[in-house]
């Protein structure tokens, strides 16, 4: 299970900044209907042995499908769920043993952007206050010009400030969420899906803005997205997960893909070439993703592999690094390249 | 669009091309808010033949998906209400029929699959019987038999949309299958009546990558099998590019460009498109270096307010300090053919 825990999981070739958050064995197991016999019915597999690390300065991203673990992931950073095995070491301070004070630490440093940016604000609210709320909330000193500073830190004018969010549109106020997560003077954030509620030519301006934040204040990331191509070109590191495991892992994972998961995923993204149209080999799977409640024996990804042998179902595949290119990849048959 | 000249976009309306099986005429539809009059598709026309898929693109609030329920009779009145215009389908002004027959033709003429596959089923039927219901709406007092037959065509149908063991299946409940196979049920249901047009209103937005291949895949399947029109509404230019054979690009209610596909995405006439095309990220190339995308700088206009010239013209990287996109509405004119439209004053300055 712990497979790759040995492994250094960044790429030795590039420059790497302080390691900031390192994930290990990370377990995270939902329990399902009620308790008999100290036994649950069922248990959801959400996350299921997941390491990875964050370095400063760097965004590593976290792509697959819906269910299979990545805002689990994401929220399990921030402490909205605990693990259930495993370790989330920040600064080498393990969270489940963290005092306090190095509780409080932790949360002003690690700070999260979520989907729906009216989904994760008090309508009620004014900008300010919203902006204003963490360092309330940490009984910090409020600055008096702080949220003007912030709002103009993320290319909104100041006197919004005075504003309500049914006031904004999707984009700017997704630029407040990003706002107040700033707030605390982060070292890392968590981006769970900080795009895919806006419409593309907003998208846009919103993944430059994360970029420029990152070069300024040397950020890590953890990016948590569906849309591969905008994965592609923001990401140092990408993470392909598959019901509740990381299948493939690398820097260049998404442009040259060696599980046969990432392929059929890339597969699945139309070109939007339209020379390509018939040229371009498709990998559509068939079925669906299994349920996580019972995950498939062996390799998860067996069911609706084409490459799939009786070795698959007997065997774990570990992330390995199996081709000699750096990237790690869970597949007992890896794509040669 | 092989027949349709200036005079029949811009004019008064006229008949439609004989070989589209789908004509849109001027089609306006607004909506009263409190805060005034909301013009959400203005002066839209185009053409769909049989057989053919026709993409509609464009960003929330551009008006596409209003275009389509006008199209189905969908809009609620009030607040909504179709101004003018005519929709033409098998020679019939769907607009200027009366309740009852507007909703004898919706479904059997024309049929629509939504984004949310579990909000356009009801939850407490079975499938098969959801399926089987829009069967008996087109049938004057169905009898017993009648209904054993539309039972059975619901199950053939569900297993003409490669749902597995259509039998059991057409026994369930929606919670009870995936989205990917819901949304094969809402095909199933569509095509119960074998319109003559399908329209499909982001069919697979809700839908993962991998599903959504699937979907597209049995789209394409069923419209060999019976050569339907499909009029795609999406926001995912890779779909277009992958799955269209015409496209017509809205922004803030107007036809800004229109074209075949390759025209479009290839050569694109209007700034927008060039702009849209820009911030695709799917369209970068596919190696794995870190870059700056490049955003359409601004914001959508309100819908309530839009400028009196082109709607584009605040965001447009094209227009400089000319006053003519400010005052004048461009309209949509030869680039330089017939097939391939623009709505810019500037349309020959445009360079992809």
């Amino acid at each position: 299970m712990f497979h790759s825990t040995q492994q250094d999981v960044m790429d030795p070739a590039e420059p790497v900044g302080e390691e900031l958050l390192r994930i290990e064995g990370l377990k995270i197991h939902f329990p399902l209907g009620r308790r008999r016999h100290g036994q649950y019915a069922e248990t959801v597999y959400a996350v299921d042995g997941v390491d990875f690390a964050l370095h400063k300065g760097q965004t590593v991203s976290l792509v697959g499908e819906s269910g299979c673990g990545k805002s689990t992931v994401a929220r399990s950073l921030v402490g909205l769920v605990r693990p259930t095995a495993g370790s989330i070491r920040y600064k080498g301070m393990d969270l489940r043993t963290a005092s306090r004070s190095q509780m409080r630490m932790l949360r002003r440093e690690v700070q999260i952007v979520f989907q729906d940016p009216f989904a994760s604000v008090n309508p009620r609210m004014r900008v300010r206050d919203i902006i204003e709320e963490p360092l309330r909330v940490q009984g910090l000193p409020r600055d008096r010009y702080v949220a003007e500073e912030l709002l103009e830190m993320v290319g909104l004018q100041p006197v919004y400030a005075n504003r309500f969010p049914h006031e904004f549109s999707g984009g700017q106020m997704q630029r407040i969420g990003i706002a107040r997560a700033l707030a605390l003077k982060p070292r890392v954030l968590v981006l769970d899906e900080p795009i895919s509620a806006l419409d593309v030519s907003i998208q846009a301006q919103i993944i430059n803005l994360l970029m420029d934040l990152q070069d300024e204040l040397g950020l890590a990331y953890l990016l948590i997205a569906h849309d591969v191509a905008v994965v592609r070109a923001v990401s140092h590191r990408v993470l392909v997960m598959y019901l509740g495991r990381i299948v493939e892992a690398g820097p260049e994972v998404l442009s040259d893909p060696g599980h046969p998961y990432t392929q059929a995923l890339l597969s699945a993204i139309p070109s939007a070439e339209v020379g390509s149209r018939g040229s371009r080999k498709e990998i559509i799977l068939e079925g669906d993703v299994p349920s996580p409640t019972d995950p498939p024996s062996g390799c998860r990804f067996r069911t609706r592999c084409w490459k799939a042998a009786d070795v698959c179902a007997e065997e774990e595949p570990g992330l390995l690094d199996r081709t000699g290119h750096g990237a790690l990849n869970a597949c007992h048959f890896p794509a040669h390249e | 669009m092989t027949d349709v000249t200036e005079t029949e976009i811009h004019g008064r309306p006229q008949t439609p091309a004989s070989d589209g099986c789908l004509s849109v005429r001027n089609l306006t539809t607004v909506f009263t808010t409190r805060r005034g009059t909301v013009a959400a598709v203005t002066d839209v026309s185009f053409d769909l033949r049989a057989g053919e898929t026709l993409g509609i693109v464009g960003e929330s609030g551009s008006g596409k998906s209003v275009t389509a329920m006008s199209a189905l009779g969908l809009i609620p009145q009030p607040p909504g209400k179709v101004v003018s215009g005519e929709i033409w389908v098998d020679g019939k002004n769907l607009l200027a029929l009366d309740r009852r027959s507007l909703r004898a033709a919706s479904g059997s003429d024309v049929a629509m699959i939504f984004q949310d596959p579990m909000t356009s089923l009801n939850p407490v039927h079975r499938i098969g019987a959801q399926i089987a219901e829009g069967i008996l709406t087109h049938q004057r007092r169905p009898s017993k038999a009648d209904r054993e037959a539309a039972r059975r065509r619901a199950v053939e149908l569900l297993a003409a949309v490669g749902v597995p063991a259509p039998e059991r299946r057409a026994q369930q409940y929606p919670h009870e299958l995936s989205g990917g196979m819901r949304q094969r049920v809402m095909i199933a249901m569509a095509m119960s009546c074998d319109p003559k047009v399908l329209i499909a209103d982001e069919p697979t937005t809700a839908l993962d990558a991998t599903i959504q291949a699937q979907i597209m895949r049995l789209l394409r399947e069923v419209q060999q099998r019976t050569n339907v029109g499909i009029m795609l509404i999406t926001h995912d230019i890779g779909l277009v590019a992958q799955n269209v054979d015409r496209v017509l690009v809205m922004y803030a209610g107007r036809v800004v460009e229109m074209g075949t596909v390759e025209e479009v995405l290839e050569n694109p006439k209007h700034p927008y498109t060039v702009g849209l095309l820009r911030c695709t990220p799917s369209r970068l190339p596919s190696d794995s270096v870190r870059r700056r995308l490049t955003p359409i700088p601004g914001l959508p206009p309100n819908p309530t307010d839009l400028p009196p010239g082109c709607s584009f013209a605040p965001r447009c990287g094209l227009r400089g300090d000319r006053e003519l996109c400010l005052l004048e509405q461009p309209e949509l004119r030869p680039a330089p053919t017939d097939d391939h439209r623009s709505a810019c004053h500037f349309l020959e300055e445009v360079t992809p």
